[in-house]
């Protein structure tokens, strides 16, 4: 192992990785993203921000010159710290173990981000009292679900709304169906008028037609629409209208069985079913403003009822997920909605482990330090 | 050198291959529906997000299932009024059975509308709370809205159908003559409800009360 790790360091890829430059230049880099993103956000959003200077790997400046994303920047960064990592300290010793602890300390930051990344899942719920589900919605992410007949609990095929570009085609075998995308807007107005020419759609809320509009800026309002064509098994074609704002799905004869089509936010199935029984609310006196909101709900894991609190600083945790309580909504018939932001994060020990990691990295260090000088 | 191309290569194969979401999926969707019934509600009216004019006979074009699923939500009834001296009428888009405006060019800001819903649609204090939310009214104490209703007027129509007349400008007694306000009137049939809604300033509204009378009173099944 000793040996392997001695002729990685000698690799020239590795010590060209392990130069002091590059450091110096993915820290000014993500300075200048850090500050530009901030600026960009106030006239773009910040989920436009986040997406154009953090998440992507480069991007167009002032949309021509090229520039690296934080994405691409932090690689490079942790390839730098490794590659650090295996040639500065390939000669072990007692002394230096501090140093190389803070290192694999800042190495597992790296990884919680990765990992905090790639597979954390923010979504929400928002439920009437007295109503339950066990699926919570994205916020900006939309699909296409389709099911067939009135069961409940039902069996739902989705089709993620990033496949929906004009010309994509998707056999749907469990419905008999050829399902082919003509259009999909991404926000979008919806019409009762037939354009002159147009084709008829079948749509449930009787809309006819779909107008593009520019994305909002926040891009959890936009209202996504799409027009689509169906084809059976006896070769019967149908043009499909979906509207995201629409309540209900459109039920249609597909093979002699009703299948529904409903363009809804996407959802991600939760390990448990969760109702609503009771939001309380507590406002300042003389005033509308919240000062306390709870819910109480009803969690149904694999059988097993139990009621939970959830309230400010006390979210309710299950496996991997934490149920926040984010917001709540009143309608006009005083009816009251309570918001969960619900949280799929399957690393969300590994920064405290790095930050242990670290800590003990420093304090190992200065200890040694200071040994060493009394000596 | 070529070793840093096949190095680079494969990171980039690397950093690519993260990040695949399953785009065709399954999942199984358990619901709970809450105990209660009230259809209409801001956000659930099936009709509320449309940016329309249309002619609800277009619909019937549509296939049956569809047809079906729109009858739950709107009434088809066979309602007649004589318009008032001094208002236009417009064609109806959606629910709307009709639309009103005056031709007076000091009340532009005045719009009448007739809306018929299958069903309880929700009951008139729910309404009502709704109607005082869209010009910025608290909902009043179950007392106090008590107190209203016991004050307004009912009125029968030409059909001799009972209509209740429901002047908001009751709770805006210390408003302003420009704020907006509303007078509506609800018709309760055995299987529909009808509601007759008129939304201007205060002052408008206020003016327009005879003609929306006569226009409430006028109505026939």
């Amino acid at each position: 192992m000793n040996l392997f790790i001695k002729n990685l360091a000698k690799n020239p890829l590795v010590r060209f990785m392990a130069s002091l430059k590059i450091t110096v230049i993915c820290l000014a880099l993500l300075f200048i993203l850090t500050l530009w993103g901030t600026i960009d956000q106030v006239g773009n959003g910040l989920y436009a921000a986040q997406e154009k200077f953090f998440f992507s790997f480069y991007f167009l400046g002032f949309g021509f010159i090229p520039f690296p994303g934080a994405r691409l920047v932090l690689w490079v960064f942790f390839f730098n710290l490794l590659a650090v990592t295996v040639t500065r300290f390939i000669h072990y010793k007692l002394k230096s173990i501090g140093i190389i602890i803070i290192h694999l300390g800042l190495l597992s930051y790296f990884f919680a981000a990765f990992v905090t990344f790639h597979a954390t899942k923010e979504t929400y719920l928002q439920l009437l009292e007295g109503a339950g589900s066990n699926l919570s919605s994205y916020y900006r992410d939309w699909e296409v679900s389709i099911w067939k007949g009135e069961d409940n609990p039902r069996n739902v095929t989705s089709v993620d709304a990033k496949l929906l570009k004009p010309g994509f085609s998707l056999q749907l075998n469990d419905f008999g169906l050829e399902f082919h995308v003509t259009q999909f807007l991404t926000n979008s107005d919806a019409y009762l008028e037939q354009p002159q020419e147009g084709t008829e759609y079948l749509n449930a809320s009787g809309i006819k037609s779909l107008k593009k509009i520019s994305p909002n800026i926040e891009p959890e309002k936009n209202m996504a629409g799409g027009t689509f064509l169906l084809k059976d098994k006896k070769g019967e074609l149908k043009n499909l209208l979906l509207f995201g704002g629409e309540v209900r799905p459109t039920g249609l004869s597909i093979n002699d069985e009703i299948v529904y089509f409903q363009l809804r936010k996407k959802r991600h199935e939760l390990p448990l079913t969760l109702k609503l029984v009771d939001f309380r609310m507590k406002k300042y006196p003389g005033t509308d403003m919240a000062k306390s909101y709870e819910s109480l709900v009803e969690i149904d894991a694999n059988g097993l009822k139990r009621q939970v609190l959830i309230y400010m600083n006390h979210p309710l945790r299950y496996k991997d997920y934490t149920f926040y309580q984010a917001s709540y909504a009143i309608d006009k018939l005083s009816r009251e909605y309570s918001t969960l932001a619900v949280v799929k994060n399957p690393g969300k020990f590994l920064p405290y482990f790095a930050c242990f990691l670290t800590f003990a990295g420093l304090v190992i260090h200065f200890m040694s330090s200071s040994f060493q000088k009394k000596k | 050198m070529r070793n840093y191309f096949i190095y680079f290569f494969i990171t980039l194969v690397f950093l690519i291959s993260c990040d695949r979401p399953q785009l065709v999926s399954q999942y199984r969707e358990v619901i709970i529906e809450p105990d209660i019934d009230a259809p209409f509600l801001d956000g659930q009216d099936p009709h509320a997000f449309m940016k329309t004019k249309a002619d609800m006979k277009q619909l019937a074009k549509d296939n049956p299932q569809m047809q079906a699923l729109l009858d739950q939500s709107t009434a088809k009834v066979s309602l007649r009024w004589v318009v008032p001296e001094g208002w236009v009428e417009e064609a109806g888009s959606g629910m709307r059975q009709a639309t009103f405006r005056s031709s007076n060019p000091n009340e532009k800001d005045l719009e009448v509308s007739i809306i018929s819903l299958s069903g309880a649609a929700g009951g008139i204090e729910a309404n009502i709370i709704r109607w005082l939310g869209q010009i910025n009214i608290p909902a009043p104490a179950k007392e106090d809205l008590q107190q209203f209703l016991d004050a307004q007027e009912e009125m029968l129509t030409t059909s001799k159908l009972k209509i209740k007349l429901l002047d908001l400008t009751y709770f805006q007694k210390n408003e302003a003559s420009d704020v907006p306000s509303a007078i509506g009137a609800i018709l309760e049939t055995a299987d529909k409800v009808v509601f007759v809604k008129m939304t201007g300033s205060k002052q408008t509204v206020q003016k327009s009360l005879n003609k929306f009378k006569i226009l409430c009173q006028s109505l026939a099944l």
